[in-house]
């Protein structure tokens, strides 16, 4: 990811970062090069997210993402999970009890709230799920 | 007596491809501690009375450059490059040095770093009267050694016909009993670099001790609010700037640059590199616009050069550098300053948000939901789409 197509999810994924409460998971499993202005995005995501009182987490870094986040002292900014599914799940598990009374944890209930088949890939790699 | 050295770098194994390279260069061409491991072999041989050392080398196009510098730092007798004609040009060279006369030829493929006493392999050869030599290690692998009379030719051409695998029954067998390090991979010549600093092989760091464990090269340039910690070394002419910390035997090669507040830890960093401003770098080799990561086994190509790029060779173009980096900041701060910057509209809410889900029936109001089945998917996690299509 260089900084025209940070650039360009940026823009894309600007109106989930505005929405109340945005809980955002990026699948990075394809992005397989990831550059200062990938990474200055990834944090201004970051920030947005955090002003509207929502989360950013980072499901499926390839390793070559995974260097870079490291080299740059990103990675322990986010919440990384081996998988888009488990990032997700992990949005549920913080609901109050009244509302788990509704809405069961996925893994208890028969249809899950988030399917795998919810996270799909993108042109430029990174997918996102709100 | 006359003896000859015939060393072979970058010799090609049973598939078809090079062993023990990194970012595509031999490891025998890179640095560590202030000299290529090429550049020690070569000191060694001469050290041990070899009058004559010939380079049959097969590198690729990327590791040309560096490879030529290690050659001319190890200022080799004769050298031939080869393409797919390897071990036909050690056979002509072998064979040159037959006809000028030489007793005895050293045949010696550099990719394990062993440290022998060749004078007691040349002794033991003499004095046991066999055509070859090879040398083993204590589990009797091939260390790639070879000691033979430059009279026995065929002797010679079998070997180098089977790529240094095959040798004759009758064929001396020496154990090398000294330090060794096959250096087939990037973690082993991380080794072989923390070993010379630990001082558990013969590798001396190029330049003087300042402090215990804490060598550093010529013209080194140590900022008063950096951290070095022992062990360690700085290579000759580097710049290690303000608050960067190098620690866990970290070995930074001539030229390198570790920017402001980098922490470079248990890595080395290959000559003229630069290495940016803030940045952590852990268990890696890193050089040539690359970093590799021992822990997790990956080579990465950084193409950005704020994070890892070439160092930058005088202070003309680093100023360059700092005032086109000085206007890129000038043209983002002061949108009209710069006629390319644009004011970016954010996109529409994709059309899936704006229309209300099919799972979501419009609440009946006058009905209690006693009965009703709760929707499939929650309100606050019905939108997913698929970056980039629409």
């Amino acid at each position: 990811m260089n900084l025209k197509q940070a650039r360009n999810f940026l823009k894309e994924v600007e109106p989930f970062l505005n929405s109340d409460r945005p809980q955002l998971v990026f699948d990075l499993s394809r992005v397989q090069h990831i550059d200062a202005g990938g990474i200055d995005v990834l944090l201004q995501c970051m920030r947005e997210v955090i002003k509207h009182d929502g989360d950013l987490k980072l499901a499926s870094v390839s390793p070559q993402a995974a260097v870079v986040l490291e080299l740059t002292r990103t990675g322990r900014l986010f919440e990384i999970y081996d998988n888009s599914t488990q990032a997700a799940k992990s949005f549920s598990s913080f609901l109050p009890n009244a509302v788990k009374h509704f809405y069961p944890h996925p893994a208890h209930h028969v249809t899950p709230m988030i399917t795998p088949e919810a996270f799909v890939g993108s042109s430029d790699g990174a997918d996102i799920a709100a | 007596m006359d003896l000859k050295a015939l060393v072979l770098i970058g010799a090609p194994v049973a598939n078809g491809a090079s062993q023990g390279t990194i970012f595509e260069v031999p490891f025998a061409c890179l640095d560590v501690l202030g000299a290529t491991v090429l550049e020690r072999i070569a000191q060694r041989l001469r050290a041990a009375g070899i009058s004559q050392l010939s380079l049959i080398s097969n590198v690729g196009p990327d590791a040309r450059t560096p490879m030529e510098v290690a050659i001319r730092k190890a200022r080799f007798d004769a050298i031939s490059e080869t393409g797919d004609s390897f071990w036909q040009s050690a056979e002509e060279a072998f064979d040159q040095f037959r006809q000028s006369g030489t007793d005895l030829v050293l045949i010696l493929s550099v990719g394990p770093y062993v440290e022998l006493d060749y004078e007691e392999l040349i002794q033991r050869h003499l004095k046991k009267r066999c055509r070859m030599t090879t040398v083993i290690g204590p589990g009797g692998e091939g260390l790639g050694i070879f000691v033979v009379d430059a009279s026995r030719r065929g002797d010679a051409a079998t070997l180098f016909r089977s790529g240094l695998q095959k040798v004759r029954d009758d064929c001396e067998r020496f154990i090398a009993k000294g330090y060794k390090n096959l250096l087939g991979s990037a973690s082993d010549f991380r080794r072989l670099a923390i070993d010379g600093l630990l001082e558990k092989n013969a590798l001396r760091p190029v330049g003087r001790e300042l402090k215990p464990g804490v060598w550093v090269g010529d013209g080194a340039h140590i900022h008063r609010k950096a951290r070095v910690l022992a062990p360690a070394f700085i290579g000759a002419r580097s710049k290690i700037r303000a608050a960067s910390l190098v620690t866990r035997n970290s070995v930074i090669e001539h030229h390198a640059e570790i920017d402001c507040g980098t922490v470079v830890e248990n890595s080395s960093i290959l000559p003229h590199t630069y290495v940016g401003a803030g940045l952590d770098v852990m268990h890696s080799i890193v050089g040539l616009g690359r970093i590799s990561h021992l822990v997790r086994d990956v080579a990465v190509e950084v193409g950005d050069g704020k994070l890892v790029g070439a160092s930058l060779p005088s202070a003309v173009f680093r100023t360059l550098g700092s005032a086109a980096a000085f206007f890129a900041v000038l043209s983002r701060k002061y949108r009209g300053f710069s006629i390319l910057a644009r004011k970016t509209r954010p996109a529409r809410l994709p059309q899936s948000q704006e229309v209300p889900s099919a799972n979501l029936a419009t609440p009946d109001v006058n009905e209690p939901a006693s009965g009703q089945a709760v929707g499939e998917f929650p309100a606050n996690f019905v939108v997913a789409r698929r970056y980039g299509e629409h």
